[in-house]
């Protein structure tokens, strides 16, 4: 699989006043063609700022450095603005707030396929079948509708045949199931599947459900701190894992016994991280770890770690 | 859409009610006894005791009070405001009379504040922060805080003293309407360009509008379309209350430019302790604001459709 979008050295800062903070840091990640990703992270790892970096929409007090390659173009603001939504689209977290509430959601539909101009007569027809896409029940009386009498569950549908509208390489999805409750959250879970594996198209998936993210990726890529700490075939994860972060958040989980992770407040702490981000909770800490940054190395096909203690 | 408008024009109905009585009342606060003034204006200023009697009785000045409204309120259904203690012309067609002017004043003003302000407040609100919103705010800022009657002197001796290229004072021409349409403009384009500008400002930050630039909205679309209309509520609000003072007649600037409006009507009724004329006029500006009350909740079930469904529940 040739690589479709690539990562390298993207660091992320947030400044205020005089205080900063870097939310995503040193960062390298490569997205192949095809590929079904899930970033996996705590609130705060960086993984929106990840995202939004992407699809360039960081808010200004945001810094940015590195480069971002999209089918070896580098992007930039003006590329971006064509790519959006025809070449890469972004389904965002908060359901609640991302529909307009003046406009019908048919009416904020037929802009997007006004952006792909499509002829008037047709538009109508693509949105039902958008509609039926993503299995909305009554989908002919939708369009009428308003955001506000839908539920969150099918306002996410309506966001995701908004987002599968113009039929784009590459679909990040930030936290696709917040704010739901359990049976929709299931229910949203189930059709992401199904779209995912319909498609040939690449997938990522941000989430803090590790079991979402075995469900619906191929590769999953644990986010820790702005940094990625370890990235492996989602197969591996349950057993395979390596890295201490990856062992913590597995052992946190309800049906593991709910080990409390212990954590500093991520985001807020200025100070330049010298050796392992991870070290003063990591119980294989040794001296190297906080001396020296460990890279992401390779320890088996599709299995990268950062991290001293593991050979 | 059905119960949400009934709700609305039922509450209008309500205020007309109140207002109608409220104005009623107005002539038992005009100083002296308004049978004297009625037998003054009939029969001349020296009126003795049998004259005001009569007057008394005529007019039904001698009974309670709830009669005397439910009297007056018949009159109002059909139409009848009475008549001028002055001129002894029918009050509705004075107002009538008068009411084209102030109407084409009103209009001419909110037009004109509208297509300074709208475009300003958008500027000033993309632009945020820079050169250009600074001096857009400040005259924003000039604009309120200018009051009406000395921009009005200000504009006279500038354009018609000075340059001679405007008439003083006057009505009938393009060139009358333009004084008094600039001074009466200021004040409300300075207010709306800093509430529009506010109110985008609130709207630019909201999820929805990063959703529609992830999704591939154009970043025109989004500003003119996406945040421009939801920035309209408040300001909708702002204007049709401009609007409703502009109607009532701007006392001050008819005055000044000797635009024969409702405002100076008002004004001269007062002088000349009119109360039917100033009764009548009040109670026809009453009624604009509820008209035009009415009109703006239309206007915002439009612009909002989560007001349309509100009734529903």
């Amino acid at each position: 699989m040739s690589s479709l979008l690539e990562i390298r050295n993207l660091t992320v800062t947030y400044r205020f006043q005089d205080r900063q903070a870097a939310a995503v840091r040193a960062l390298d990640l490569t997205i192949r063609e095809g590929e079904k990703l899930a970033i996996v992270g705590e609130s705060g790892a960086g993984k929106t700022t990840l995202v939004s970096a992407i699809m360039g929409l960081l808010p200004n007090s945001a810094e940015i450095e590195g480069k971002i390659f999209f089918r070896e173009f580098q992007l930039n603001p003006r590329i971006l603005a064509k790519l959006r939504g025809k070449e890469i689209v972004l389904i965002p977290q908060n359901v609640h707030n991302s529909l307009n509430p003046v406009f019908s959601v048919g009416n904020q539909m037929e802009d997007l396929l006004i952006e792909a101009k499509i002829s008037p007569n047709r538009r109508r027809r693509i949105i039902l079948d958008l509609l039926r896409k993503v299995r909305l029940p009554r989908p002919e009386v939708i369009p009428r509708s308003y955001p506000h009498q839908l539920s969150g569950g099918m306002k996410q549908r309506v966001l995701l045949a908004m987002g599968l509208s113009r039929s784009p390489s590459l679909i990040l999805a930030d936290e696709p199931t917040k704010g739901l409750d359990p049976v929709r959250r299931v229910g949203i879970l189930y059709l992401l599947k199904q779209l995912v594996e319909q498609r040939r198209q690449s997938f990522v998936l941000i989430t803090h459900d590790i079991k979402a993210a075995v469900y619906l990726s191929d590769t999953v890529a644990l986010m820790y701190q702005g940094e990625i700490v370890e990235v492996l075939p989602a197969s591996l994860l349950n057993t395979h894992s390596l890295h201490p972060y990856t062992t913590a958040l597995l052992a946190a989980a309800p049906e593991r016994g709910l080990q409390v992770l212990r954590r500093i407040n991520p985001g807020v702490d200025s100070s330049p991280i010298v050796g392992c981000s991870y070290a003063a909770f990591c119980n294989l800490c040794r001296p190297a770890c906080l001396k020296q940054k460990p890279v992401l190395r390779k320890v088996a096909s599709g299995h990268m770690v950062r991290c001293h203690a593991i050979a | 859409m059905g119960p949400y408008l009934l709700r609305r024009l039922s509450v209008a109905v309500v205020s007309l009610v109140g207002v109608s009585f409220v104005t009623f009342l107005l002539i038992f606060l005009v100083p002296g006894d308004p049978a004297e003034m009625v037998a003054q204006a009939r029969f001349g200023h020296d009126v003795g005791e049998r004259e005001i009697e009569m007057v008394c009785r005529l007019e039904g000045l001698d009974q309670p009070v709830v009669f005397q409204y439910i009297k007056w309120v018949r009159h109002l259904l059909n139409l009848d405001l009475g008549y001028s203690l002055i001129s002894r012309q029918s009050v509705l067609s004075l107002i009538w009379s008068r009411f084209p002017a102030t109407l084409l004043l009103a209009c001419s003003s909110l037009l004109l504040s509208q297509i300074v302000a709208v475009p300003a407040g958008i500027i000033s609100a993309l632009r945020k922060d820079t050169w250009l919103d600074v001096v857009l705010r400040l005259f924003a800022i000039w604009g309120v805080s200018m009051p009406s009657f000395w921009f009005s002197y200000i504009l006279i001796i500038f354009f018609a003293l000075k340059l001679r290229v405007l008439p003083v004072s006057g009505y009938g021409s393009f060139a009358n309407l333009v004084m008094p349409s600039l001074a009466l403009s200021l004040g409300i384009a300075g207010h709306t360009a800093r509430l529009l500008r506010a109110s985008i400002l609130e709207v630019l930050q909201q999820d929805y509008l990063n959703t529609a630039r992830a999704i591939g909205i154009r970043e025109s679309k989004i500003v003119f379309k996406y945040a421009l209309k939801n920035a309209m509520i408040p300001v909708l609000t702002s204007v049709a209350l401009q609007l409703s003072f502009l109607l009532s007649g701007t006392v001050i600037v008819e005055s000044i430019f000797g635009w024969p409006g409702l405002g100076k009507l008002i004004l001269d009724g007062i002088f000349t302790r009119d109360f039917p004329v100033v009764q009548g006029c009040v109670l026809f500006v009453a009624v604009c604001f509820v008209v035009i009350n009415v009109g703006v909740d239309l206007l915002y079930a439009w612009l909002d459709p989560r007001i349309r469904w509100e009734a529903r529940g």
